[in-house]
């Protein structure tokens, strides 16, 4: 069933056998599967209701304390749902390296493998709606779609899915079958404040939960699972500090930290190609089916993250009618706008005018605001990365409250030259490989000595790693089952646990990780040792 | 980064496709146009100290087949091993660039040292 916290009695305590915090993909999930066949009575609470409300949106903002970051009540969505109500549906697995120590990244290597999450990929796929056969067989997909796989040298790059979500809106595509399950209660607009523990923080007693202008209340369970999003989930923890000074699980300050997103360049090169653009076909964007789509990237190989000190990185093709002269006009365009000259100057304008059919399409583009005048296909490949795991990086409390006394959260996102490396290392390659099968040519800003950060880039709005996974408590905040260290009965389903971030999009992963953390859980309960 | 020695993209590819996949195998049939591009691209690349101005230097780095096949393997081979060097953000093969500057230098390579 569904319930208005609105309605509940001032002081009325709710007792469950788990509660999980956070309606959106992780919460759900997990709720709709601990509540198989189990008996367990699970009580879900949601901060928002069933559309989008300002005043609870709200309670999402919080400033930007380090490189320009999405407004944070806008990078997420705070109703039946959560961000799934704005995701672009994109689903990739993590890979096997993921899981690995790679000796040049500090802090990299999972406390599992690769193997202890793929049984519950093929679970996850029916949950987001995409092909549920073989799903990421990049060669069945290519005689599907009768498209023909680029051949990259396999030491460098491979040929990866993306599947398709239609994309799944978790509270509207399972509002019923929550509204449905005998033993889920779904709790509307109640907003967690505190978790209260034992003296010793070593057990949860319960939740301290409010709704605006509305009653007070708390929750009993005997396991609590914190599904609110990776920036949340550390802000609920940090909050809860009536034992522990520094927050619930931050005894050894690694909450918050390693707060890492996908960054991505668009587009990192341009690609003139020798060739039909046909031949990229199973490449350029996503080819919807009955059930869900296919889109083809090009992803590092595992052999090259293994050999190379570079994050993870996928290629997404584009084709666009924007040439190298279309994006300098653009550059100068906003740079006078500022009351700038960009850096390069002579280089943009006789890029412009070197480029006529780019320039030509700039200012029909500007002057009728119809797109391009001429169709003129390039490739413009999106590069999207893995960022290292940065503990300076972080997300932390601030003084500023908001309107139910909680501190906000404040941004605090740092990128390494790492990561710039990564930027240039791929882009390296792929004008290496594209060169090498006589594809074409590129053209790109990126291997210029002085390349820096552009002003503005793609952001995957995945906030990762805030509570990473670790064998100890010093290098991290849940163990292997997602277990808050030192806390016997608090959980985490969010991507918060990611120890390191990969190149995939998160939402598939999140779904899989909710998936194994209700099988334990499960398991535990069957066992009465919740 | 000079403006007055920036080449244009269409001058750029035309030049490559010339000098690489075309005029070297028949030198007597490049298109004037295609050859003024790889000139071009050879005046940049020296301008730019991106190699040197020097026939012999170039030529030593230089394998000379006789078939466009030939060509196309070594200038694949060279992308297959990172030779690339950028001209104002074109990648190009190592084998291309020294083609281009030869041709600036207004010298055959298949003549020899």
């Amino acid at each position: 069933m569904i319930l208005n916290a609105k309605g509940l009695t001032d002081g009325a305590v709710l007792e469950a056998d788990i509660c999980i915090v956070g309606a959106g993909p992780a919460g759900i999930t997990a709720a709709l599967e601990l509540a198989k066949a189990s008996g367990l009575k699970i009580l879900l609470l949601e901060s928002g209701g069933t559309y989008l409300e300002d005043e609870t949106q709200d309670l999402y903002a919080g400033p930007n304390l380090g490189r320009p970051y999405e407004p944070l009540d806008q990078a997420r969505l705070r109703f039946l749902g959560g961000s799934s109500n704005h995701w672009a549906g994109n689903c990739m697995r993590l890979t096997p390296v993921d899981f690995e120590e790679r000796d040049w990244m500090p802090g990299s290597g999972w406390p599992i493998s690769y193997d202890d999450i793929a049984p519950y990929y093929d679970l996850a796929a029916p949950y987001v709606q995409i092909q549920e056969d073989r799903p990421f067989d990049f060669s069945y997909w290519a005689r599907k779609i009768e498209g023909q796989p680029v051949d990259w040298n396999p030491d460098i790059f491979e040929n990866t899915v993306s599947c398709s979500s239609p994309p799944t809106p978790f509270g509207i595509e399972y509002e019923q079958d929550l509204e449905r399950a005998a033993n889920i209660s779904v709790v509307l607009y109640a907003n967690v404040l505190e978790i209260e523990t034992n003296e010793t923080a070593s057990e949860v007693t319960g939740l301290r939960v409010v709704c605006i202008d509305g009653p007070r209340f708390r929750v009993r369970a005997k396991s609590y699972v914190l599904a609110q999003g990776g920036i949340e989930v550390a802000r609920l923890l940090l909050l809860s500090d009536r034992v522990i000074p520094q927050g619930l699980g931050n005894a050894q300050d690694q909450v918050g930290r390693y707060f890492t997103d996908h960054v991505g360049i668009r587009p990192a090169l341009w690609i003139w190609p020798d060739q039909k653009v046909d031949r990229f076909k199973l490449y350029e964007g996503p080819t919807y089916l009955d059930v869900g789509g296919f889109w083809g990237t090009v992803a590092s190989s595992n052999d090259l993250r293994r050999r190379e000190s570079i994050g993870g990185f996928t290629f997404y093709f584009m084709q666009t009618s924007n040439s190298p002269g279309y994006r300098s006009a653009q550059t100068i365009v906003r740079s006078l706008k500022k009351g700038d000259f960009p850096p390069y100057l002579s280089s943009h304008v006789m890029n412009i005018f070197s480029d006529l059919d780019g320039m030509t399409n700039k200012v029909y583009d500007v002057v009728t605001d119809k797109g391009a005048l001429i169709d003129r296909s390039w490739l413009a490949p999106w590069l999207n990365i893995e960022c290292v795991p940065n503990p300076d990086s972080r997300v932390r409390l601030v003084d500023e409250q908001d309107r139910l006394g909680q501190r906000r959260i404040g941004m605090d996102w740092k990128l390494t030259e790492q990561d710039l490396n990564t930027v240039k290392r791929a882009t390296e390659l792929m004008a290496q490989e594209i060169g090498r099968m006589g594809l074409g040519r590129v053209w790109t800003e990126a291997l210029r000595d002085d390349y820096d950060w552009p002003g503005s880039f793609g952001l995957g709005k995945h906030a990762c790693s805030t509570t990473r996974m670790s064998e100890t408590p010093k290098t991290g905040v849940v163990d292997r089952n997602c277990r808050v260290h030192g806390v016997a009965n608090l959980f985490v389903a969010s991507s918060s646990v990611f120890r390191t971030s990969s190149f995939a999009q998160p939402t598939l992963s999140i779904v899989a990780f909710s998936i194994r953390l209700a099988d334990h859980l499960k398991q535990l309960h069957k066992a009465g040792q919740p | 980064m000079s403006g007055t020695s920036k080449i244009s993209r269409r001058d750029l590819m035309s030049g490559l496709a010339a000098l690489s996949f075309g005029a070297l195998a028949a030198p007597g049939r490049a298109a004037s146009h295609t050859l003024t591009s790889a000139e071009e691209v050879g005046k940049w690349l020296i301008t730019h100290n991106a190699l040197p101005a020097h026939r012999g230097m170039l030529l030593a780095g230089l394998t000379q087949p006789d078939t466009v096949t030939g060509w196309q393997a070594i200038v694949r081979a060279d992308f297959a091993s990172g030779r690339m060097v950028s001209v104002d953000g074109w990648l190009i093969s190592d084998t291309e660039a020294r083609l281009c500057t030869l041709a600036a230098l207004d010298v055959e390579p298949w003549v020899g040292a």
